[in-house]
């Protein structure tokens, strides 16, 4: 049995390599085949630390160091002691996952959704029909281009498989809800969501990740998109693990011609947490809006990672991340916008702005525009700092308490992107977590302390 | 010979034919008027004459003083007289006023042998020219149209004319976007330029300029096609009813 | 005025590339190679205290250490340079050196009246004195006396090292210290002269500094180095401008410099860097390894850097501001260009240590042919950093479809007091501007340069007025047959 060795020494224990000739799937040889290669990538370069450029902000020593086991054995975990409970979104098809393993009793039925719509647990697909997963899981070389991806892919067995068939209209959001809980030791899992949606079909998902508290936990969740000519699809990622877990997630998306992705992030850390998202615009006319927030406190670290790859004429992007930093948390942005040779006629814009509310936290920003056609408009800008003194002055001198104002200022800051939202019933929930995280904040002065 | 002489002059764009055979002579001390409503082709004949790329030039011809000009590049054009005051003056930034307009009037003189301006001289004519057209000498150290008013863009354009002395002149919508004081600075630079020496096309949708710029020709510029002409009486006319029976003709 | 006048018209004259011919002076070189020996050949040929040998050796011994950390985290690429390949110490042979102007080489003479500097008029430039580097040995100073007058210090590196011990011991390696990184240590060891400035507390140098640089032997690394101390309360500015030869091989370069700047003391340091790009298939050109830092140590110090990158096949270059004293400032104002084959990787970095200190960024870049253009810039606000500001503004401008623009911030902050603010754009000079221009008689080639130079004038307005006329001229040959 392979071992998984890196530079320091293992990544996992022994059981860990144990369990993964179990996994199903383990028949198709190109699978097998997918998963060792990722598998020794990751045990001969280990995790990434700050000497590694795409991980210069967000080390993964101390994740490393954990002597993590595959979490499964999900069954009797009792969910209903989540913190927040099980996030509800009005009028969405809820998927339960716990520790990356559906769970059909807390699930909705999926039964009846209608003509030309598909939804698979992954570990079935794999079991009785592996080659439809062939479009989605692409080469080797792809699941291996991130060490996210890498670590995912070889161990993936759980999550799920949606298709939609062309022109279909998927009217209710799906919501996929993973939730982390370890038992005595603490656990890895490794959901993969894969999502493939027919010319002009159109849907809505939204990704939950939280988790219990206790031994820290590993959530690895890879979600792949791929948008046919015209396809369109609003994908939504709320993360707010538990304080001591850890969460190394990512969406890859490829968009057609024509087609549409509009995604919103939100991260409410965990102890660590970097959600990478990189969207490939493929076709004449493909566009993304690739949004987030990140709300930190205490010593959350919190990492959003994007790539935007501009790679046909006259694609759009559009990227607003804004994030309020408190306690001594550290909050990390990095998005590429990159373009193309062919890619001309191309808008790309981003910005990102931090509010540090207090002394102790960090924030680390590194946008970056890689241009290769001249006639394209793409710019970017970020900011860091605190509020602006004159607002709170104002709100002060119409009688507002000065911690009314912070409070108020803070959200007026994060609601400019909130109000991008698409789906009503989501950016609700999303306004709610964020009223909710600033209610648990003491947002004082931070001049003069 | 006349200065300039099109001859059933037939362009496209992306392979849709805009104008569609234009017959037009001008001789110097000439101001000719082209009207006609929206998205008819005035615009277009102004850009073939000044040399802007993109348009296909499928049949006819246009001589400026008997010399081909459609086979001279846009600066050879502005070089050897012709001058096009732009609807929408470029914007560039970081380059004065001052800096562009010496630059181009150096270019001319080069390409007339003769030796570029003194410094002091450039100041006097600029500012003797400044105060003709009652443009602050300020804006002149400002980066090129960065900024500027509506007016004031359309000032710098008549400024520039007034110091390279262009054979030619076209102005192109000119009094768009111009309040009456503006319009009547402007029209008095232009009344001041005009001579035996030089003809004018003024391109305009309206006929309020030409109360002002008095035309001795008057063309009406339909589908194309120029569908009357007359004197500045057909202005008015138009004026009062309109382009409906013109585009009625077209249609039929 | 006449010499300047001179300069631009010698400017002028140069159509594309003219700098590129060879001087035939017999030179006195060290064998090809890097070791020990080498560093120790240097170091009895310039005359050197043991001290400033053993301070090389130790360099040299951490360099080997660093074998296989040559940066590759910047946008470029070249092939892997051989060290032992190269010859690290050539000089012109002088007898003597010059007692005055009228006894340098006429040779030399004609070379810099080639590049537009007449040494000849120097002095009618006014308030110019040229400390010229020829290959790796000054070969005239002038206005020497005249600034010893005044206190100031200004003399080729390995004169102060023997001359003022004292100063050189005490800052040199205080600001870029021998281990700061693979290029800089290389410098250590083996750099062979550079200027030495210092200007005491107090004074208001009178007139700007300037050294040209030249590269001339074959496979001669060339590796300045300067170092610039401002006293509490003084001011000087300081021009550094370079040309070199063409060459079929590609030359290695890697200088350093470092600013020493006291309480309310101001250094300017500005440059035009022209140097041999290669031929449009790439082939030769320069490269460019270039450590410079400013120490902003005082309070209210300041610092700003100009530079204007036209030359090099490889640039590799981020002068930065360590700003340690209360309300200290850095400015950083850049233009690079690149066309053909050429790669350049520049920017700076600001770090923020002291309480209200200040940064600004300015930075330009335009590309053009198969080149490929990144600004890579950091700031960094550290924890006690109360109040600081940063502005930064990076425009990039690319011209044809071949080419590559691209811009890396690096932006850190630790703390709520402090505000960081960037802006990036990248876009073409449009088809309508080019139009315009044409319609007004200017052809492709002067509308283009006009176009950048206005694009560049926030920068290019920073620098002193000889080598402002000088660069504006550079950037429209820079771009020479870049557009069709």
């Amino acid at each position: 049995m392979t071992k998984l060795q890196t530079t320091t020494g293992q990544v996992f224990g022994d059981t860990y390599a144990d369990a993964v000739g179990a996994l199903p799937g383990a028949q198709e040889t190109w699978i097998n085949g997918m998963r060792k290669t990722s598998r020794a990538l990751v045990g001969a370069q280990g995790f990434p630390g700050r000497k590694v450029e795409a991980w210069k902000y967000t080390s993964l020593n101390q994740v490393e160091k954990v002597p993590f086991i595959p979490a499964a054995k999900a069954d009797d975990v009792e969910v209903s002691s989540l913190p927040l409970g099980i996030p509800v979104i009005d009028g969405a098809l809820k998927m339960v996952f716990v520790n990356g393993v559906y769970r059909g009793d807390l699930s909705d039925s999926f039964a009846d959704l209608g003509d030309g719509v598909s939804l698979k647990p992954f570990a079935d697909v794999l079991k009785s029909d592996p080659s439809a997963l062939k479009v989605v899981l692409g080469s080797s070389a792809e699941a291996c281009q991130s060490f996210t991806t890498a670590l995912n892919t070889g161990f993936m067995e759980h999550g799920v498989v949606i298709h939609l068939a062309k022109n279909v209209v998927l009217e209710r959001p799906i919501h996929l809800i993973s939730i982390g809980a370890s038992g005595a030791e603490p656990g890895a899992f490794h959901p993969r969501f894969s999502f493939s949606l027919e010319q002009s079909s159109s849907a809505t998902v939204i990704e939950s990740h939280s988790g219990l508290p206790g031994q820290a936990y590993l959530s690895n969740p890879i979600t792949e998109i791929l948008l046919r000519e015209g396809a369109a699809l609003l994908h939504y990622t709320i993360v707010g693990e538990d304080s001591d877990a850890f969460h190394l997630g990512r969406a890859s998306v490829t968009v057609d011609k024509n087609a549409k992705y509009e995604s919103f992030i939100l991260s409410l850390g965990g102890q660590l947490v970097r959600r990478e998202v990189k969207v490939s615009l493929e076709g004449l006319n493909a566009s993304a809006i690739v949004d987030g927030v990140y709300a930190l406190s205490d010593k959350q670290h919190s990492d959003i990672t994007s790539e935007i790859l501009h790679l046909a004429p006259n694609t759009t992007s559009n990227q607003v991340v804004k994030g309020v930093l408190g306690g001594e948390s550290r909050g990390v942005f990095q998005g590429r916008v990159h373009v193309a040779r062919e890619a001309q006629k191309t808008e790309g814009r981003q910005l990102h702005k931090a509010l540090l509310l207090n002394r102790g936290p960090e924030v680390d920003c590194k946008p970056e525009l890689e241009i290769y056609a001249d006639d394209v408009q793409c710019a970017h800008g970020a900011t860091t700092g605190e509020m602006d003194q004159n607002h709170i002055f104002y709100f002060l001198s119409r009688g507002i308490d000065e911690e009314t104002a912070r409070a108020l200022l803070v959200e007026g800051f994060l609601d400019e992107v909130m109000f991008n939202i698409g789906d009503e019933a989501v950016r609700e929930t999303i306004f709610g977590l964020v009223s909710n995280w600033l209610a648990r904040q003491k947002i004082a002065a931070v001049s003069g302390s | 010979m006349p200065l300039i002489e099109i001859k059933n002059l037939h362009v496209s764009v992306q392979g849709k034919e805009i104008l569609k055979g234009i017959d037009l002579n001008m001789n110097g001390g000439e101001v000719h008027a082209i009207m006609g409503p929206n998205g008819t082709g005035k615009s277009t004949l102004s850009y073939v004459l000044a040399g802007r790329e993109g348009y296909e030039i499928t049949e006819g011809s246009v001589l400026f003083d008997g010399v081909d000009l459609l086979k001279m590049e846009a600066d050879e054009r502005a070089r050897a007289g012709l001058f096009l005051a732009f609807q929408y003056p470029m914007e560039i930034p970081g380059v004065a006023t001052a800096t562009f307009l010496k630059t181009a009037l150096n270019a001319k003189r080069r390409a007339q042998g003769q030796d570029e301006i003194d410094a002091m001289e450039f100041l006097n004519l600029i500012k003797a020219k400044t105060a003709e057209l009652e443009i602050p000498y300020e804006m002149i150290k400002r980066p090129l149209n960065v900024g500027f008013s509506g007016g004031e863009k359309k000032r710098a354009e008549v400024l520039q004319m007034s110091l390279l002395e262009p054979r030619v002149a076209i102005l192109d919508e000119t009094d768009s976007g111009l309040d009456i004081d503006a319009l009547k600075v402007v029209s008095r630079g232009v009344n001041s330029l005009r001579s035996e020496a030089r003809a004018f096309l003024i391109i305009t949708h309206y006929q309020r300029l030409l109360t002002y710029i008095v035309p001795d020709f008057v063309h009406v510029l339909v589908g194309g096609r120029i569908v009357e002409s007359g004197d500045k009486s057909l202005a008015e006319l138009l004026e009062a009813e309109g382009y409906a029976r013109f585009e009625e003709n077209e249609a039929a | 005025m006449a010499a300047t006048q001179q300069t631009v018209d010698a400017v002028r004259e140069v159509e594309t590339y003219k700098h590129g011919w060879e001087t035939d002076i017999e030179s006195d070189m060290a064998p090809k190679g890097l070791s020990e020996d080498i560093v120790r050949f240097i170091s009895a040929k310039k005359e050197e205290p043991e001290w400033m040998l053993e301070w090389r050796l130790k360099a040299y011994r951490y360099w080997l250490t660093l074998a296989d950390q040559e940066p590759d985290w910047a946008k470029l690429n070249y092939p892997k340079i051989d060290y032992q390949d190269s010859y690290y110490y050539a000089a012109p042979k002088l007898g003597d050196g010059p007692k005055s102007l009228d006894e340098v080489d006429p040779k030399l003479r004609e070379t810099y009246d080639k590049l537009g500097i007449p040494l000849l008029e120097q002095e009618m430039l006014a308030g110019v004195a040229v400390d010229a580097v020829f290959d790796s040995v000054s070969v005239a100073t002038t206005y020497k006396k005249k600034l010893s007058e005044l206190g100031v210090i200004f003399c080729p590196m390995s004169e102060a090292i023997k001359e003022h011990p004292e100063l050189v011991q005490k800052y040199l390696g205080s600001v870029v210290p021998y281990s700061d990184n693979f290029f800089a240590t290389l410098n250590c060891a083996v750099f062979t002269d550079g200027s030495f400035v210092y200007i005491p507390k107090g004074l208001r140098c009178p007139m700007e500094l300037s050294t040209y640089f030249r590269i001339n032997e074959k496979n001669t690394g060339q590796f300045e180095r300067t170092l610039i101390i401002a006293e509490e309360g003084s001011y000087v500015s300081y021009l550094e401008g370079c040309t070199a030869p063409q060459r079929d091989e590609n030359q290695l370069h890697a200088a350093v410099v470092e600013l020493v700047i006291l309480d309310d003391a101001e250094i300017k340091y500005s440059t035009v860097q022209n140097w041999y790009p290669g031929d449009e298939d790439g082939k030769g050109g320069i490269y460019n390894f270039v450590t410079k830092r400013a120490a902003c140590r005082g309070k209210n110090s300041k610092v700003m850097w100009t530079q204007v990158e036209t030359g090099s096949a490889v640039t590799w270059k981020y002068p930065s501001c360590i700003l340690q004293g209360d309300n200290s400032s850095g400015e950083f104002y850049s233009v690079a260009i690149t066309n053909n084959r050429q790669q350049a990787d520049t920017g700076t970095k600001m770090i923020h240590l002291g309480k209200n200190t200040r940064s600004k960024i300015i930075a330009k870049g335009i590309s053009a042919g198969k080149s490929n253009s990144t600004y890579r810039g950091l700031v960094r606000m550290q924890p006690k950093a109360d109040g600081s500001r940063n502005f930064t503004q990076c425009d990039s401008l690319l011209i044809g479809d071949q080419c590559g623009a691209h811009t890396v911030p690096y932006i850190e902050s630790r703390n709520p007091t402090a505000q960081t603010e960037h802006e990036a754009t990248t876009s073409k000079i449009s088809d309508e501007q080019m139009f315009y221009c044409q319609q007004r008689g200017l052809n492709a080639e002067e509308a283009v340069s006009l176009i950048v130079n206005g694009f560049c004038k926030e920068v290019l307005q920073t620098l002193p007025m000889e080598f402002a006329v000088e660069a504006q001229k550079l950037v429209g040959i820079s771009l020479e047959g870049s557009v069709g």
